[in-house]
């Protein structure tokens, strides 16, 4: 993986792996919602005398809810928050689970196994248990789901960078770099950290899709987003209260959720396909 | 091999003790005063001080946490504010009607999923692959609960098939109308963990049914179905224990969703008033718990996989 560059170039978009286009393509789209949803005439939190209307009703393409809201503009307005939940969420545990995990992987000795220990406790504890610890502590709210579904994914950041660590630091090219004098900081900003973003972006693309169905789960459970900002979650446990009605409020927000988990979980998969050199020949 | 063993139990021990500080530590983070934070702003000064010496507020944190400890290691929980009885019993009362939901989606997920993943992985690359491998796409990334709330849609308004969609309020003095209710909530979570496993065991057979083993099996001549079953899903069986393993504990709280959906009063449930009413020593309680239930399956995952695998050694 370290002379990757040397076997780049010659890949064109169609050599990529299936998953990766999908998965691109699928988080392409999520945005072009968040986009959309900008330029959408309708606010989704209008209350309209139109309520539960069927999809394709004129002026509410995928039906109103029990209040009168449109359904898409809705919709559209969840992808939002769902990428915004995703990225806070992946920007704390990719940042904290680097630094330990280089840390660890780069030192290794007492600290290591302190950081071990301690990571593997935080392991322990789901990324639901920990939400739902926060939201006692704290009050409920998009904050505190999006810092503890960050908080959660700390350790699986910090294993990927240490293995990768472990895997490098013994290479021909950090021992020359400490020969020729550098200290350890300038040995793990410049010469390690690029050579292990490979595997952490993979683990980003999918602790992403993890991030948005905890944020969904949270929302639904109420302790996520909070009325009346539209949160794919939220629209779900708003919906369930007049299923019987129409079931239309409840599929969509689900399908959104789908699609985005969907995109995030290829990608990984197709960039992990993509960076493996045993798969690539 | 005991070498071994006592080293991963004293791991264990570290960890559910740091476990113990870490919920601890948490609730200290409040802001303001716990007892204010409970309840409420018009509460009167008589009130307040009574909580707050009920929650022992009135002593230092190392003290609280050590009498909170040492009651743990008894098996004494504490006191629930909101049920003002006690937490272990609130606890092992929800945990009779998780366990057995969280049992029977694992069962439900093994019987579909490690028939389906050998028949994958024994075609793949054909149609019969590729539809089984959506389906279990379709799984990891569709939410249980939409899921739930879909399987509410389709058999109970649509087919109108006569399944409660709520557990009744003796529990399992009426185990008919208990089982009935727990169908759909079983099936949602099963095929959600389904998913998982089939992805692992069409992966781990794929893989065995690649070694040199295997292909000296079929050279000298057994036919397939002794290859496939008594050679590779032996040793195709380890990852598949082992997350199997880890399912279970994930599931205790992931079931809190569910639970919400088809109105179950289980241990989610119970954690999620726990919240809403700011019953902190509840609270404790319930994660405590959880994160205890996962660190025991973790280290039983661990113990049987060396017990399992002779060729791992942690000497």
């Amino acid at each position: 993986m370290v002379n990757r560059t040397v076997t780049k170039g010659r890949t064109g978009w169609s050599q990529l792996p299936i998953s990766l286009r999908l998965g691109a393509f699928l988080i392409t789209l999520n945005i072009l919602m968040v986009l959309a949803s900008a330029l959408y005439p309708v606010d989704p939190n209008a209350i309209t005398p139109n309520r539960l209307a069927p999809v394709f009703t004129e002026g509410h393409l995928l039906g109103t809810d029990i209040l009168g809201r449109d359904t898409l503009s809705r919709v559209l307005a969840g992808a939002q928050n769902a990428l915004y939940v995703g990225l806070i969420a992946v920007g704390i545990g990719l940042s904290a689970g680097l630094l330990l995990g280089v840390l660890a992987g780069y030192f290794g000795g007492w600290l290591d196994q302190v950081l071990s220990v301690l990571l593997e406790t935080l392991y322990a504890l789901p990324a639901l248990l920990i939400a739902l610890l926060f939201a006692a502590v704290f009050s409920p709210g998009v904050t505190t789901s999006m810092v503890a579904i960050g908080l959660a994914a700390i350790p699986a950041f910090a294993r990927v960078a240490r293995a990768s660590v472990l895997s490098v630091k013994t290479l021909p090219y950090i021992e020359a770099a400490r020969a020729l004098g550098l200290g350890s900081g300038q040995i793990m900003l410049r010469h390690l950290l690029p050579n292990i973003m490979g595997p952490l972006v993979v683990q980003a693309s999918l602790v992403f899709a993890v991030a948005i169905l905890a944020e969904a789960a949270l929302s639904y459970l109420g302790l996520g987003t909070q009325p009346p900002d539209p949160s794919w979650g939220r629209m779900l446990r708003e919906a369930q209260t007049y299923q019987e009605l129409t079931p239309y409020p409840v599929i969509f927000p689900g399908l959104a959720i789908g699609l985005a988990v969907l995109g995030f979980n290829l990608l990984g998969d197709g960039l992990r396909d993509y960076l493996d050199p045993r798969k690539r020949s | 091999m005991f070498a071994y063993t006592l080293r991963r139990l004293g791991f264990a021990l570290v960890t559910l003790w740091l476990a113990t500080v870490l919920v601890f530590g948490a609730l200290l983070l409040i802001p303001g005063n716990p007892a204010q934070a409970i309840l409420g702003i018009d509460a009167t000064p008589a009130d307040l001080e009574a909580l707050e010496a009920r929650l022992g507020l009135d002593k230092p944190p190392i003290e609280r946490y050590f009498n909170w400890l040492g009651g743990v290691l008894r098996g004494d929980l504490g006191e629930s504010i909101r049920y003002e009885t006690s937490i272990s019993q609130l606890i092992l009362a929800r945990l009779a009607i998780t366990l057995p939901i969280v049992a029977a989606s694992l069962l439900l997920a093994a019987l579909i999923a490690v028939p389906l993943g050998i028949l994958a992985a024994r075609k793949a690359g054909s149609w019969v692959d590729l539809g089984v491998s959506v389906a279990a796409l379709a799984g990891i990334v569709l939410p249980s609960f939409w899921v739930g709330l879909m399987f509410i849609y389709i058999f109970v308004i649509w087919l109108k098939l006569p399944l409660p969609t709520s557990f009744p309020i003796g529990g399992w003095e009426n185990p008919e109308r208990a089982l009935a209710a727990l169908v759909l909530p079983v099936l949602t979570v099963g095929l959600a963990s389904a998913a998982f496993l089939l992805r692992l065991v069409r992966g781990s057979v794929l893989e065995v049914l690649s070694q040199d083993y295997v292909r000296t099996a079929r050279a000298k001549g057994l036919s397939e179905r002794t290859v496939v079953y008594k050679h590779a899903l032996r040793n195709a069986s380890l990852p598949v224990i082992t997350v199997l393993g880890l399912e279970f504990a994930q599931l205790l709280i992931a079931t809190v969703v569910v639970e919400t959906v088809f109105g179950i009063p289980g241990l989610g449930s119970l954690s999620l008033i726990a919240i809403s009413a700011r019953d902190f020593p509840l609270v404790k309680g319930v994660v405590l718990v959880v994160a205890a239930f996962i660190i025991l399956v973790n280290l039983l995952v661990d113990l049987l996989y060396a017990w399992l695998d002779p060729r791992v050694s942690y000497a």
